[in-house]
């Protein structure tokens, strides 16, 4: 699909909704759900997604969407899509419908992890979208699993004695992967053509399949609303942010940056990051630094790229 | 599953949900008690409770119809004791699948997700403007069961042979004690009655089989003439009384006639409640020997 034939299609998701300006989220849902023209159901995780769109009595959504709780999205959307089989096998349904599942990062790295791993390993067929904005946003900035070192957190704040979150970032990919699914990628919004290429291929696949995308946060990462796909791309300059997709067991890079840019250029534009600009925190830049190039040789490595 | 249950009754989801009663962790015990259903007996579920096999069988498939029925909507536990009955040998006279099959029927939407061309949104978010009448619903959803219910049994009832009450009688017309409890311990009072009945003792049993929605009216019926009753729980509610005994004695507020009451808990974690032990609470009732302690049966002190 190109960005005419995009920019023609109705959008699943109206507008209107209440997430914030210059949220990643709603981006990533119109631009997955408009990569295939089949009927589409939706389930929901809680999270900024889920509340923003559904204020009782008004709804975002045009096609049937459903919530039941934070920790099972995967789980219900796999009840959903196993009635359809049923129904399907008895002849009471006849066209093909496509399921997705939609979650942030605290319902899928953490909260969501088990269910996700039941609905990947039952082999249900949907995809999973993980939109990932590296905390629990929805209640305000408390760390994941999927927040990354340094950032400061209301759970983990940087002050004098932690320099923000003192872990990495949970390798969600690798435990996806794990599983043994046909598809998975990781995508973010700052590479639009790359994202609808993976949904696109993603509903062309029978089976479990996964998208783990980058959402930036523009009030609680802390940027000006009008910069998130600057910084969603910025990222994937530095390589911090990988974009590859694992089919059939073989791992495809599928962006390549001219020039890795050093991951400073990135931390210093937000600012949960703000107090690793300070020169005692030399270290801490150091130490993610040395783990995103780490991180990357890995994935040249698993792609069979050079370095 | 706590949050999930209340999930499941709010999207008025009609899950017909058999449960084998057991004990709650910690320390861990997998042997029957009530503990697991009366902890969760305001999450919105109807509750329907077995005395044994055949019954948890009937109660499953009146789960189901009762579950789905327009009036109702709402989801179903259907609990038997844990080992005791679900996993005791006993004979169980298993119904023709024709005839079940055609009285549970087949479930027609109202709402389908699967409706594409008619999008739904389910389970929406609902703030301080909404969730009170949402839960107002729920409530007269739980109100109209005493209503549907006979017409759901009287069906099954051509099945089966069996008509299922919200509460089963037994001897209690004309008893000066009764004793009121639930599940498979009601079986056992039955044996105690029917020997102390020979023995010339004015006992009877009320046994309860549908705990919500609770039947208020029939229960304070029933135990109107008795002089003393014994309410025998199979779980705590600490801090306050057990649970049934708690709803009993609400039921006989504006009673005419107030029999003497006495709560007591047995059987937790599994532990056997024996036909000497209810012939010992009988006596008691008849000796008008009641406290206002809660007492234990079979406990070691």
């Amino acid at each position: 699909m190109n960005y005419k034939e995009f920019a023609e299609k109705e959008e699943r998701l109206a507008p209107g909704h209440g997430l914030c300006a210059g949220c990643a989220a709603p981006i990533i849902v119109k631009t997955v759900l408009s990569a295939t023209d089949k009927p589409v159901v939706v389930a929901n995780a809680t999270g900024c997604l889920e509340v923003s769109t559904t204020i009782y009595p008004a709804s975002a959504w045009r096609v049937p969407w459903i919530h039941s709780a934070f920790e099972n999205a995967a789980a219900t959307i796999s009840g959903v899509e196993a009635a359809y089989q049923s129904l399907k096998k008895q002849g009471k349904i006849g066209e093909d419908v496509t399921f997705v599942a939609f979650g942030g990062d605290g319902g899928t790295y953490d909260i969501g992890l088990q269910s996700l791993s039941g609905a990947l390993e039952r082999g249900h067929d949907f995809l999973y979208v993980c939109y990932d904005n590296e905390a629990y946003m929805n209640t305000g900035n408390q760390r994941s699993g999927s927040t990354p070192f340094g950032a400061s957190t209301t759970t983990e704040p940087a002050g004098k004695v932690i320099p923000g979150k003192t872990e990495f970032k949970k390798d969600l990919m690798k435990i996806v992967i794990g599983h043994d699914i046909p598809y998975a990628a990781k995508a973010s919004v700052g590479n639009w053509l790359d994202l609808i290429k993976k949904a696109e291929k993603a509903f062309q696949v029978k089976g479990p399949k996964f998208l783990l995308v980058n959402s930036p946060c523009t009030t609680l990462w802390g940027f000006s609303n009008k910069s998130t796909i600057d910084i969603a791309k910025l990222l994937i300059e530095t390589c911090a942010w990988p974009l590859y997709e694992y089919e059939n067991g073989e791992y495809h890079l599928t962006y390549k940056p001219k020039e890795k840019k050093p991951i400073i250029e990135y931390l210093k534009t937000q600012r949960r990051f703000k107090h690793l600009l300070k020169p005692e925190n030399k270290h801490v830049v150091d130490t993610i630094q040395k783990h995103v190039d780490e991180k990357w040789a890995e994935i040249l490595r698993l792609c069979g790229e050079e370095e | 599953m706590f949050e999930i249950l209340g999930v499941a009754s709010g999207l008025r989801a009609p899950i017909a949900m058999p449960v084998a009663n057991r004990a709650l962790s910690a320390p861990l015990n997998i042997h029957c008690d009530h503990s697991d259903t009366m902890g969760v007996r305001d999450a919105g579920w109807i509750q329907i409770y077995a005395e044994n096999a055949q019954e948890a069988y009937e109660n499953t498939l009146l789960a189901v119809k009762l579950a789905e029925d327009k009036e109702v909507l709402l989801p179903v536990m259907s609990c038997m004791d844990g080992f005791i009955t679900s996993h005791g040998v006993e004979n169980v006279v298993i119904h023709e699948d024709d005839a079940v099959r055609e009285f549970i029927g087949e479930y027609s939407f109202q709402y389908n997700l699967l409706n594409y061309k008619n999008p739904v949104t389910v389970g929406a978010i609902e703030l301080t403007d909404y969730l009170f009448e949402t839960r107002r619903q729920q409530a007269e959803a739980m109100e109209r069961v005493p209503r549907v219910l006979p017409r759901i049994s009287k069906d099954l009832a051509e099945i089966t042979g069996n008509e299922f009450d919200v509460v089963e009688e037994y001897y209690t017309d004309d008893a000066d004690a009764i004793v009121l409890t639930m599940s498979s311990a009601a079986g056992t009072t039955k044996a105690v009655v029917d020997r102390m009945r020979r023995e010339g003792k004015r006992v009877g049993l009320l046994k309860l089989r549908m705990f919500r929605p609770f039947p208020f009216e029939r229960i304070a019926e029933a135990l109107q003439g008795a002089k003393a009753v014994a309410v025998l729980d199979r779980a705590f509610s600490f801090g306050t009384s057990a649970p049934i005994f708690t709803d009993v004695k609400n039921a006989l507020y504006n009673a005419d006639s107030k029999p003497k009451l006495q709560s007591y808990v047995f059987g937790i974690g599994g532990r056997d409640i024996s036909d000497e032990h209810i012939e010992g609470v009988f006596k008691r009732l008849l000796s008008g020997d009641v406290s206002d302690r809660e007492e234990y049966i079979n406990l070691r002190e």
